[in-house]
Formats: C-alpha cells, structure tokens, sequence
C-alpha cells in the first residue's frame, strides 16, 4: 500500500494509462541491476530512481575522472578520483528516500553474474564493452532474465530489450572480436545520445516492471543524431542462436 | 536499388544511402560488389571471420531480416530497400 506522500511524490507514474497505484507498488517491490555507471548508467540510475523502483545495484570497478563528465551526468567535478558507485549511491540517496541502492565496486563478470542476474528482477546493460555486453546476454538468457542493451558511440545508438522467448542480441550480432568495436575512446560520443538511450532504457525497465505498454523486442530501434534519423529494425529469432536457439549447447 | 547504411557504415562509405544500379542478383552478390567498392574496413564489418557475411552486422531487405528471406541467396530487385547495421558497443 502507498502512504500519502508516495501517492503525492508518484502522482505522476500513477496517472499514466495502464500504471496506476498497482504499478507504482510493483515498482517499489521491485529489484534492478544497473551494470555501469557511465555515460548510459547516469541517466538509468537517475530515472529509475526518481521513478521509484524499490531496489537498485550498481556495479562498476572504476572511478571518475574528467573526461567522464561531459556525459556521465550523475557524477559532478568534486567526484573525480572517487568510485562511480559511491559517487551514484549518493546522488540516488538525495533524490528519493524510497529507494534501497547497493553499490558494488567491482567488475561484473564470471565470478558474479550468475548471482547478480538471478537475484534481481530486470538488469540494465550500461557496459561500455562487446565482451561484457554478451556475457550479460548470455547469462541472462539462460537465467530466463530480462533485460535492457543498449549501446552508444559517435553520434549513434542502438537499443533492445529481451524477454524469454523473444529474440536476444546473440540473434542479431554475434559478438565482436576483441579489439574490433569502436568505442568513445577511438571516435568520441555526444552525451546527449548516450543520455538518450539509457533514459529509454530506464522506460523499457519501467515498462516490464509495471506491466504497462509495449516492450522494444524482436527489434532494435537505431539512432543516429548526426543525420537527425530513427530507424526501428525487426528482428527474427534465430533458431540456431548459440545463446537461445533450439539446440544451443551452453557457451559458458 | 536504395542502400542504406548505419552508425559508422556511414563514415566509411561517406554517405547514408546510395542508388544501386549495378546488377546484382543477390544479396551475396551486392555484399561481394559493396567489399570492392569500399574495401577492408567496410568488409570488417560485414563479413565473418570464416568467410561468408553477417556475423557482425544486420541485413534488412525492405525492412525484413535476411534470415527470414532467402538468406545471403536472397534475389534483389531493383525497388528493394537494403539496410545494413553494424554493432554499438559503447556505454
């Protein structure tokens, strides 16, 4: 049940179609990971607190340093040389009392993402690399978990959401050599893009949790603010997927 | 035949669409003609370690996945919309 000053301070998710008071208590019994408090990360962690989801952990091994700023918007310049986690959880205490943060500065990988999926409810990839990007897929996939990708470099972004039974990011990408991705250290991104993507992640999260409106599955959705386009592209389900498909043996 | 390419296809080739008016058969065989226009960093992205082309990008034929088409054998037709995708990775 909201108390009076939940239904005053979430007035706004409540009145919106399909959410109701239903969905803010959902929202509030719920648990996110947020995987990377970069440049996607700010923004996830900012919405997804505001919006009031009960529980969220961050994971991220590194700290701040200035070249971060011009798009990581959750960490000011008081904040450099301090760990993103540390620098997010506070700026998340500040803005809504509600919600539970753990912060978990280390890399996310092998030795713990099995733990981390399965505990919580929706995980929201903000990583800025293929390998972890993949691992986060492959895992949650054979944990039957949903989740958020996203990627940004440049003045380009791209977004899907799985759920089981739907096309992963395996169906559509296979995942690229070491090396082989450019990243914001090689061309640059704008932060507004990155700022773009992970706020519609944090909605895609909002959307599965409260149970309310439609999910961007089976297809990507491709942004590309140099040329001012959108292109959503759909996505089949591969059967022969290594991560989903009929026969995939597991690859971890 | 319009093509249309993405996020960093766009530098390498220096345009977001071309007129194709080439005869290309298949979508092989415009992969094949578009990796000798534009060359190594374009097929990078295109192609598969092992041969062949798609492990790292996404075809679209007028808005369909390749692979629920003909595949790479898909046969292309002069008012075809193609659009290639590669992986963002960054965050």
């Amino acid at each position: 049940m909201l108390n009076p000053e939940q239904k005053e301070r979430y007035s706004r998710n409540i009145k919106l179609h399909g959410f109701g008071e239903f969905g803010q208590e959902k929202l509030l019994a719920s648990k996110v990971l947020i995987a990377g408090a970069g440049g996607l990360g700010s923004p996830a962690i900012f919405y997804l607190t505001a919006v009031g989801v009960g529980e969220l952990t961050i994971i991220d091994p590194d700290v701040v340093i200035s070249s971060n700023l011009q798009r990581q918007i959750i960490h000011s310049t008081a904040d450099i040389q301090r760990l993103k986690v540390i620098s997010a959880k506070e700026k998340v205490k500040a803005l809504n009392p509600d919600v539970h943060v753990t912060a978990l500065a280390e890399r996310l990988d092998e030795s713990n993402i099995r733990r981390l999926v399965n505990t919580h409810d929706f995980i929201v990839d903000c990583t800025d690399n293929p390998a972890t990007k993949f691992l986060i897929n492959d895992v949650c996939v054979e944990q039957k978990k949903p989740f958020s990708h996203a990627g940004v470099v440049s003045m380009t972004g791209q977004i899907m959401t799985y759920i089981p039974g739907h096309a992963c990011l395996r169906c559509a990408f296979e995942e690229p050599r070491a090396g082989t991705a450019l990243t914001a250290n090689d061309i640059g991104v704008l932060g507004a893009v990155a700022g773009t993507l992970g706020s519609l992640q944090a909605a895609e999260a909002v959307k599965y949790l409260a149970g309310c409106a439609e999910l961007l599955i089976d297809s990507f959705l491709f942004l590309d603010v140099a040329h001012a386009t959108w292109k959503k592209a759909k996505v089949k389900r591969d059967r022969y997927c290594l991560a989903c498909g009929e026969k995939a043996n597991r690859i971890r | 035949m319009v093509i249309k390419y993405y996020a960093t296809l766009r530098d390498i080739t220096r345009t977001k669409e071309e007129t194709w008016q080439s005869p290309t058969p298949t979508l092989q065989d415009l992969l094949n003609a578009l990796c000798n226009k534009y060359g190594s960093t374009f097929q990078k992205w295109v192609s598969c370690e092992n041969g062949g082309y798609g492990c790292l990008s996404i075809f679209l034929i007028n808005g369909q996945d390749y692979r629920s088409l003909n595949g790479l054998q898909t046969q292309l037709n002069q008012t075809d919309i193609i659009s290639i995708f590669p992986p963002i990775a960054g965050g």
